[in-house]
């Protein structure tokens, strides 16, 4: 079991039970509450997953721990990066296939509302992210796709980004300053901490 | 998929070029290491000859089916032989079904090249009555799990499922025409050992065998079948990088000394079924 | 095939052995070896492997995932789509590989056989993909099928009710037994291939060919469900015994605390 499946099952104390299926019956809700991965019908509690019981005694609480654990769908808290697909004023929808480093194969999709871009205030998405940059996100919020994302802390933010005139990738100048090597344009981001910067200019990448 | 390669070139990309310039790779493998190879021999009794090849994190079975039929109108005096290859949709999320691809078209022409161009299989001792039948072989190869270099996974597959193959003995009546199958079983005629090698070029470094993380960043692939006497029996290169003469005198060199380990392999695999070869 | 007349040796004349057994050794009530195996696959969710008889399937799982192209998502649920297809060299003459008629039918009850089992509705706008591949073929694939997608379904920790399990009965020399190898299944009077979501009681699939009294019918579905639990008791042991490992250390986790 990895450290990230640690950490959430944190908090979630008691004995396990056994394993069980979708399917096996729990107890009564008289019992215990349904916790996580339970479903209840007829006044009766089972398991909706393969997984271990985990009863927490003092919450008179049944959860089931998930058997596999390698379960990739992203949840709140996850980092994710991708490259935004379209811009509005008061949002980005970006396509993400990297979450926390790994890659998930087909991308989800998220939203960065405007005011969940920086601590600081922006008024205009176009200030500081543009469709083609690649980002890095915190999941804020996985109710419903899109997912809700948020960008305002030091290492999130956009991580690679091109000139909007001529495509060139741009290089860091100072916080959230970028410019353009080949024509000099000057642009605003929000900038991750580690921005990659270019190592060569596309114009003579395929010259082996 | 709008912009993926460039998240993962952005990203990964980063990270598997700083461990090239020292040399060295993702999962701690020399630059021209295979993965380790998994065969098994035979597992779908009702395919003639199939093998199922596991290269590191890739999986892929091959089956050969064996019919009677006409031969094609250019070359009467031998048989036919087909390779397909199938990208299945469980090996990857992003395979999808539907008529083959580009990428499933190239996968099976090369490993096609590899079995004709080194007469792996002697088609003209396939023929049964001249200019209007002879054996027909399909070989099949159905990618299950994808991490990367399909191409020398499927070689080796469909190399191993027609050298395993047995096909019913026929008696032919040439007055008549009629065909009889029989209850024997023969071997196809093998007459050479195909063993592709494929290399990745990563900012401008050569590696053998690439896993997933490195073929989706790679800028050029490279692709040489070899005989067992040391010729090319087909080479491709692959992606919208370049590659240089320096690059195929590396390759032709690495391939001198590491496709020999897997004909051997193969070899050895087959060596039950075969007798020495 | 075209002016080649190809003489094949008869299958042998009755389905039954002198000893009243089917001609593998089987009672009628008894199932072929059956083999499991789940988590087979790296990339898939989820993904398992089953070998039922000389029917060698593999089933992957993807999802909740969300869907491409999104017009086709659901607003109120997850959208599940099944791929049921055979493999070239799957059956004794060749297969094309572009899909058939009767691949496209089997998705779709396969589908419907998985979907009551799914809480589609914890997931709006994703999709859920099952995809089978049948290596090797011998008569009851679909059924088998079933059984290998649930178990993949699990492994991939997609939100059931219950587990789904396949099995066929048919009816071979006015008898009814379970379990139809492909010889008994191309000459005997009919098959009925059916799947249960054991805990439930309820069936997911039903589908019948050939002729059947409603007597036999129904002693077919009693002898189906019978078979049904006991490869759904096959499932219960593979999932713990894959999951066992890591039950171990989840109670030294525990123990820590």
């Amino acid at each position: 079991m990895n450290r990230k499946e640690n950490e959430e099952n944190k908090g979630k104390r008691g004995k396990i039970e056994r394993f069980v299926l979708p399917g096996d019956l729990l107890g009564v809700i008289e019992e215990f509450v349904p916790g996580d991965n339970c479903y209840v019908e007829d006044g009766k509690i089972y398991s909706n997953i393969a997984g271990y019981l985990l009863v927490d005694k003092a919450k008179h609480r049944a959860n089931i721990i998930p058997g596999n654990p390698r379960q990739k769908l992203p949840k709140v808290g996850d980092k994710v990066a991708g490259i935004i697909t379209s811009t509005m004023r008061d949002s980005a929808t970006i396509e993400f296939s990297m979450v926390n480093e790994e890659n998930i194969g087909l991308p989800f999709t998220g939203l960065v509302h405007v005011s969940q871009i920086s601590k600081k205030f922006v008024e205009d998405v176009f200030a500081a992210m543009r469709r083609g940059d690649i980002i890095r996100a915190r999941i804020i919020d996985v109710k419903f796709l899109p997912f809700q994302l948020a960008t305002n802390e030091g290492d999130l933010g956009v991580i690679r980004a091109h000139c909007t005139k001529c495509g060139e990738p741009l290089v860091k100048m100072e916080r959230d300053l970028l410019e353009c090597p080949a024509c000099g344009l000057k642009e605003k981001r929000k900038l991750a901490k580690d921005y990659i910067q270019p190592r060569f200019s596309t114009k003579d990448k395929h010259h082996n | 998929m709008v912009g993926l390669s460039e998240v993962t070139s952005a990203i990964e990309r980063e990270h598997i070029s700083s461990l090239l310039v020292h040399g060295k790779r993702i999962d701690d493998r020399g630059l021209f290491e295979f993965r380790n190879i998994e065969v098994e021999v035979s597992p779908i009794e009702k395919a003639e000859g199939s093998a199922q090849v596991v290269l590191g994190g890739t999986k892929v079975v091959a089956g050969v089916k064996v019919d009677v039929g006409p031969p094609f109108s250019d070359t009467p005096n031998k048989g036919v032989l087909t390779c397909n290859a199938e990208l299945t949709p469980i090996a990857s999320p992003f395979f999808e079904s539907g008529p083959p691809d580009e990428q499933t078209v190239e996968l099976a022409r090369v490993v096609d090249r590899g079995i004709r161009e080194s007469k792996a299989v002697d088609l003209e001792k396939l023929v049964l009555i001249p200019g209007e039948k002879v054996r027909v072989c399909f070989v099949d190869v159905y990618v299950l799990d994808y991490d990367g270099n399909l191409f020398d996974a499927s070689e080796i597959a469909a190399s191993v499922a027609l050298m395993a193959a047995k096909v019913p003995e026929v008696e032919v009546n040439e007055d008549t025409g009629e065909i009889t199958v029989l209850d024997k079983k023969q071997l196809l005629p093998i007459s050479n050992i195909p063993v592709s090698a494929t290399f990745a070029k990563i900012d401008g470094v050569l590696v053998l065998d690439p896993c997933l993380k490195e073929e989706r960043v790679q800028d050029a692939r490279i692709t040489m079948t070899s005989t067992q006497e040391g010729n090319i029996c087909a080479f491709q290169k692959g992606g919208i990088g370049t590659i240089t003469l320096e690059d195929v005198d590396t390759v032709i060199e690495v391939v001198k000394e590491k496709a020999e380990p897997v004909r051997d392999l193969i070899r050895e695999l087959t060596k039950e079924v075969r007798g020495e070869i | 095939m075209n002016n080649v007349t190809l003489v094949r040796k008869e299958p042998s004349e009755s389905l039954f052995r002198e000893d009243g057994l089917r001609l593998d050794g089987r009672g009628l009530d008894e199932l072929r070896p059956i083999r499991m195996e789940v988590g087979v696959l790296n990339n898939a969710d989820g993904s398992a492997y089953v070998e039922h008889g000389k029917n060698k399937i593999v089933a992957a799982v993807y999802g909740p995932r969300e869907l491409h192209p999104k017009h086709l998502a659901l607003p109120d649920k997850a959208l599940v789509r099944c791929e049921y297809r055979m493999a070239t060299f799957s059956v004794e003459e060749r297969k094309s590989p572009a899909p058939g008629r009767r691949e496209v039918e089997l998705s779709k009850v396969i589908r419907e056989s998985l979907e009551p089992a799914i809480f589609v509705y914890k997931y709006p706008r994703a999709t859920i993909d099952v995809f089978v591949q049948i290596l090797q073929a011998d008569g009851g694939t679909r059924c088998a099928s079933i059984t290998a997608a649930a178990l993949a379904l699990a492994d991939a920790g997609v939100p059931m009710r219950d587990l789904v399990v396949g099995c066929a009965v048919g009816k071979i020399e006015g008898k009814v037994a379970v379990d139809l190898s492909d010889v008994e299944d191309k000459l005997g009077e009919g098959d009925i291939p059916m799947a249960l979501m054991p805990t439930k009681k309820v069936i997911t699939l039903l589908q019948s060919d050939g002729d059947f009294t409603p007597e036999e019918f129904k002693q077919a579905l009693e002898m189906g469900i019978a078979a049904c639990e006991k490869i759904y008791e096959m499932q219960r042991d593979i999932l713990i015994e894959r999951y066992s490992k890591v039950r171990e250390e989840v109670a030294e986790e525990q123990e820590e605390e």
